[in-house]
């Protein structure tokens, strides 16, 4: 019969909207409480070894003493553990199928009168849980800084993201098997979607990416002639297009590109080419400043009025008489 | 102001719960017993019979506050299983979720933060005895000094 004496959970309740934040989140938790129950698993065994458990030949009782639960080494070899989740909780369970592994650990009254105990998995578990602090933010620490990495937009270019985002669609699938990948479209010469990222508005009313509600704080509609929003849509594209060629954020993180200060052969000659690109796009910004976009409306012609001149009198002068 | 010893604490406690006394109080022989103890558990001597008996296995104190925070096995027993847990029920009854109160033991008073259970019961029979139990854990919070 399996005897599961002590069990602990970890409770984790993330309130977030970011449904990749929980995922991280949650997955921390999970491997937190595998990491805790790995060592108390280690240090139950350590526990519980052949030799140092309550046994006539590791010194702890006299010789002849009727010790029917000395240990041998069996009850080390047969500590297990199991990490499951159940709701939001993450729980972990440390246990034995031997039953003289739970007699130990409670203790039992023998014939004479004496009671007699052994604990080895609830110090183990003391133990362990010390240990929780650090191994918990190692693991928070390592999987956000997975999902900075995957969210700071100006660090990454869009291949980059999209590409990055479809892994994570991959793992969310892989982990859950429900979470839908956000549609990327991109590659080279294709026309490329940024992934659509819910708003504040959407989120509050509980509409999904397609049933959205109009957001107020993002203004009314834009209404107009449509060629004059097709001319700045292009105008605005190119733009983008050359910031993203010149931007050096792009080319990497902060750490990555800071080759200014480093020996580089071909540093010169990078920031040449740098310089002559951030040239060509202040010579586009002022190209766009100096044509401004005008919109030629076609008015009635006013009919011409009269052309009225009033002149004031020229006195004449009196002549003398 | 001392020092509170949690054993002798724990055993006042235990014998102002009027149901558990009643519970486990025994005629035995010509002598009317109670049958609660603390360390170091049941008499020699001892015969099945509902009582019960606990353990103090420590706990961590506070860094900043004079709490104390132990817990304490408890083994009840019955001359069946339904006995065991019956007196356990008691037990759960008055220890579980039971919390802020002032208790004066010989003049001193003590304050008593909190108290749950935190693993079991579990029903077990002794492996030499046979005798039924039903084995629990509870966790108390107390304020170290008396006031």
């Amino acid at each position: 019969m399996a005897q599961r004496n002590f069990k602990f959970s970890a409770v984790l309740q993330v309130s977030s909207r970011s449904k990749a934040f929980s995922h991280k989140v949650s997955t921390a938790g999970e491997d937190s409480v595998r990491k805790v129950l790995k060592a108390a698993e280690k240090i139950a065994k350590q526990n519980v070894a052949k030799g140092k458990g309550p046994s006539a030949h590791a010194g702890n009782f006299a010789e002849g003493h009727n010790f029917p639960y000395e240990d041998t080494g069996n009850l080390g070899e047969n500590i297990q553990s199991a990490v499951w989740l159940q709701g939001f909780l993450t729980q972990g369970s440390l246990f034995t199928e031997l039953d003289y592994g739970s007699y130990l650990e409670v203790g039992w009254r023998t014939k004479k009168g004496n009671f007699f105990r052994y604990p080895w998995m609830k110090p183990a578990f003391m133990e362990a849980m010390r240990l929780l602090p650090k191994l918990a933010a190692e693991t928070f620490r390592t999987q956000l800084q997975d999902l900075e990495e995957e969210t700071i937009m100006s660090d990454v270019s869009l291949e980059d993201w999209a590409s990055r985002m479809e892994l994570w669609a991959k793992d969310m699938q892989a982990a859950k098997g429900v979470e839908k990948a956000p549609e990327i479209s991109g590659g080279g010469g294709q026309k490329r979607k940024r992934p659509r990222l819910q708003t504040r508005g959407s989120q509050q009313s509980g509409f999904g990416r397609h049933g959205r509600k109009p957001n107020p704080e993002l203004g009314p509609k834009m209404k107009g002639d449509p060629i004059r929003i097709r001319r700045e849509r292009k105008q605005k594209k190119q733009l983008a297009e050359a910031i993203e060629k010149v931007n050096p954020k792009h080319l990497g993180k902060p750490s990555e590109r800071s080759t200014r200060h480093t020996i580089d052969p071909l540093a010169a000659q990078r920031r040449h080419e740098e310089a002559e690109q951030r040239r060509e796009l202040v010579r586009l910004k002022q190209k766009n400043k100096q044509r401004p976009i005008r919109v030629q409306a076609k008015l009635p012609k006013a009919p011409k009025a009269p052309v009225i001149s009033i002149k004031p009198k020229k006195k004449r002068k009196k002549k003398n008489p | 102001m001392s020092q509170v010893d949690s054993a002798k604490l724990m055993t006042a406690l235990l014998y102002s719960i009027p149901v558990l006394v009643g519970l486990t109080t025994n005629i035995v022989g010509d002598e009317t017993v109670v049958d609660i103890y603390g360390p170091p558990g049941l008499p020699t001597e001892w015969e099945i019979r509902p009582g019960l008996f606990f353990l103090g296995t420590g706990g961590p104190g506070d860094e900043y506050l004079p709490i104390g925070t132990e817990s304490f096995d408890f083994y009840t027993y019955g001359r069946d299983s339904a006995e065991a847990r019956t007196v356990f029920k008691s037990l759960r009854a008055a220890f579980h979720r039971r919390k802020h109160e002032r208790i004066t033991i010989d003049g001193e008073t003590h304050i008593f933060q909190f108290s749950q259970l935190v693993s079991g019961p579990q029903d077990r029979t002794e492996p030499e005895e046979g005798w039924n139990l039903v084995y629990s854990s509870f966790l108390v919070q107390f304020v170290e000094v008396t006031v």
